[in-house]
């Protein structure tokens, strides 16, 4: 098995404008990317890989109470990592990167302490640089494990509170899992030799909820959360149908859980 | 006699030298009355230049509600696209160091800056986060260090080191403040006895009974990379909402 990236190159056309005004405002861009590997892996022999995003996000605020975001991503790869079917993906469950993806498109209501947010959106409540075990709405996609990006979830959010103290109110009607290394690619680290069917996965349906108190103190911040609903991280069932054969089936763990952090000081 | 005219004398000095201090302190403190104002709003145009004169653009837009002291600023990126909706929101205090957080919409995320961090570049400028929060007078020891021009302009030369308490990059400060306007001009920190970081700030101009600089040259001396930012749009007093410079609110903008 090899992990190390030998080189990755990228070439970046990004642009950005305010259109017609204060209201709208638009930006996106288009990325390429080439990740270089120095040797092949038991169970994947491609050494190069070249991926393509295009992204394009638009704002508009209709008044000083509402404004709407959305976002939309396109990509292509040639490790089959994006799928190759043309669909417009919305809920992020395909094991593969979806080659046309809502990534955003919410609406957002603020009157005076209260901010609500509608539809699909980033929900970040970890706030520390690598380890956030309170991220509990923040599944991310760890396709290639040196460059993973988050994924929106669909949800309503409501938020109260002022600059020392908010209330955090989360329910997510879908549940979005994180997407893990496909079996047949280097992050598997699969043991050769052994053939591998996967099955569909077995991802959760019903509705996650989560709450969080977050208190911005003279030298720390503190946060209480609670959360019930599904890690976000697949787990793998595996069953031996006969020898060095097996099938493979991703599935998700319920959790209710409870924390308390103090993210920094 | 010898004795009891050296404690004298001692004492005149320690009333002279306190009498300075005072004066340097009493510049400052009229340096930032004549800046107050209930609120500013700008648009900055940054140039980055760094050692090998590659230059780099970015623009920002700076709003802050209150003045030295009890000050709040949120300064949010509008331009290069791959920086844009970028924003640090700066809560200051009277007593302590500022409290700082940075909204990268890209990822969804706020992270307060740490104290640690303050001394690090801000988005590829040569500002530090420490650069961008006020200085205000009470947090800091005065000493007037002489007379001297800056471009033909007669300014005081005060030397300023954090109180004891006050968590600063900065060992000390020199600051050059114009006796006609009461401007601060120039700016010279030290780490120890290095020069770090200067800031020169020129063009200033009467805004709305406010003098102003319009362009500032904060200079890494470390690196021999500058920063030029034309500060365009300039107006004072515009109506802000305190609900607007809050971590809630960094999220709403677009």
């Amino acid at each position: 098995m090899t992990g190390r990236v030998l080189g990755a190159g990228f070439w970046v056309l990004a642009f950005a404008a305010g259109a017609s005004g204060q209201s709208f405002t638009e930006r996106g861009f288009i990325e390429t990317d080439f990740i270089g590997y120095p040797q092949t892996a038991p169970n994947d022999s491609g050494q190069a890989i070249g991926e393509a995003l295009f992204r394009y996000e638009a704002f508009y605020k209709l008044d000083s109470d509402w404004q709407f975001a959305g976002g939309i991503d396109a990509r292509a790869d040639t490790h089959e990592q994006v799928d190759r079917a043309w669909e417009l993906s919305w809920d992020d469950r395909e094991t593969r990167r979806p080659s046309f993806e809502v990534r955003q498109l919410n609406a957002t209501y603020s009157k005076k302490k209260l901010t609500l947010v509608l539809g699909k959106q980033f929900i970040r409540w970890g706030k520390a640089d690598i380890l956030n075990p309170t991220d509990r709405f923040a599944p991310r996609d760890y396709l290639s494990v040196v460059d993973n990006d988050f994924l929106g979830i669909t949800a309503v959010r409501a938020t109260y509170g002022g600059q020392s103290d908010t209330i955090d109110l989360v329910w997510a009607p879908l549940f979005t899992p994180s997407r893990v290394p496909l079996l047949d690619q280097r992050w598997s680290n699969l043991p050769p030799g052994i053939a591998l069917t996967e099955l569909p996965p077995s991802f959760p349906g019903g509705s996650q909820f989560g709450a969080r108190w977050n208190h911005i103190g003279g030298v720390a911040e503190y946060s209480l959360s609670f959360y019930d609903g599904h890690n976000n991280l697949p787990l793998f069932y595996y069953q031996e149908t006969q020898p060095l054969t097996a099938d493979v089936e991703r599935y998700i763990r319920r959790c209710a859980c409870t924390a308390a952090t103090r993210p920094s000081l | 006699m010898s004795n009891k005219w050296d404690r004298t004398l001692a004492c005149l000095l320690l009333l002279a030298s306190s009498a300075v201090a005072e004066d340097a302190r009493q510049i400052v403190a009229e340096s930032q009355r004549r800046g107050r104002a209930d609120s500013q709003r700008y648009e900055g145009s940054l140039e980055v230049i760094s050692a090998n004169n590659k230059v780099s653009k970015k623009r920002w837009q700076s709003d802050k509600l209150g003045s030295y002291g009890n000050s709040k600023a949120i300064i949010r990126f509008t331009e290069p696209a791959e920086v844009k909706g970028v924003a640090l929101l700066v809560v200051n205090h009277p007593d302590r160091s500022s409290d700082q957080w940075m909204w990268t919409p890209a990822i969804g995320r706020d992270r307060r800056i740490a104290q640690q961090d303050r001394s690090t570049r801000f988005f590829g400028t040569d500002f530090s986060f420490e650069d961008l929060e006020e200085r205000d007078v009470g947090q800091f020891d005065f000493g007037l260090q002489g007379e001297e021009s800056i471009d033909g302009a007669p300014c005081w030369r005060i030397e300023s080191k954090p109180k004891q308490g006050k968590t600063s990059q900065y060992t000390s400060s020199r600051v050059w403040i114009r006796k006609d306007n009461y401007v601060p001009v120039q700016y010279e920190n030290y780490v120890k006895d290095k020069l770090v970081r200067r800031l020169v700030e020129k063009d200033i101009r009467n805004i709305q009974g406010i003098w102003t600089a319009s362009l500032l040259e904060m200079t890494d001396l470390g690196r021999n990379s500058r920063t030029i930012l034309k500060l365009e749009n300039v107006r004072y007093n515009v109506p802000m909402k305190d609900d607007d410079f809050t971590v809630q609110a960094l999220r709403r903008q677009m």
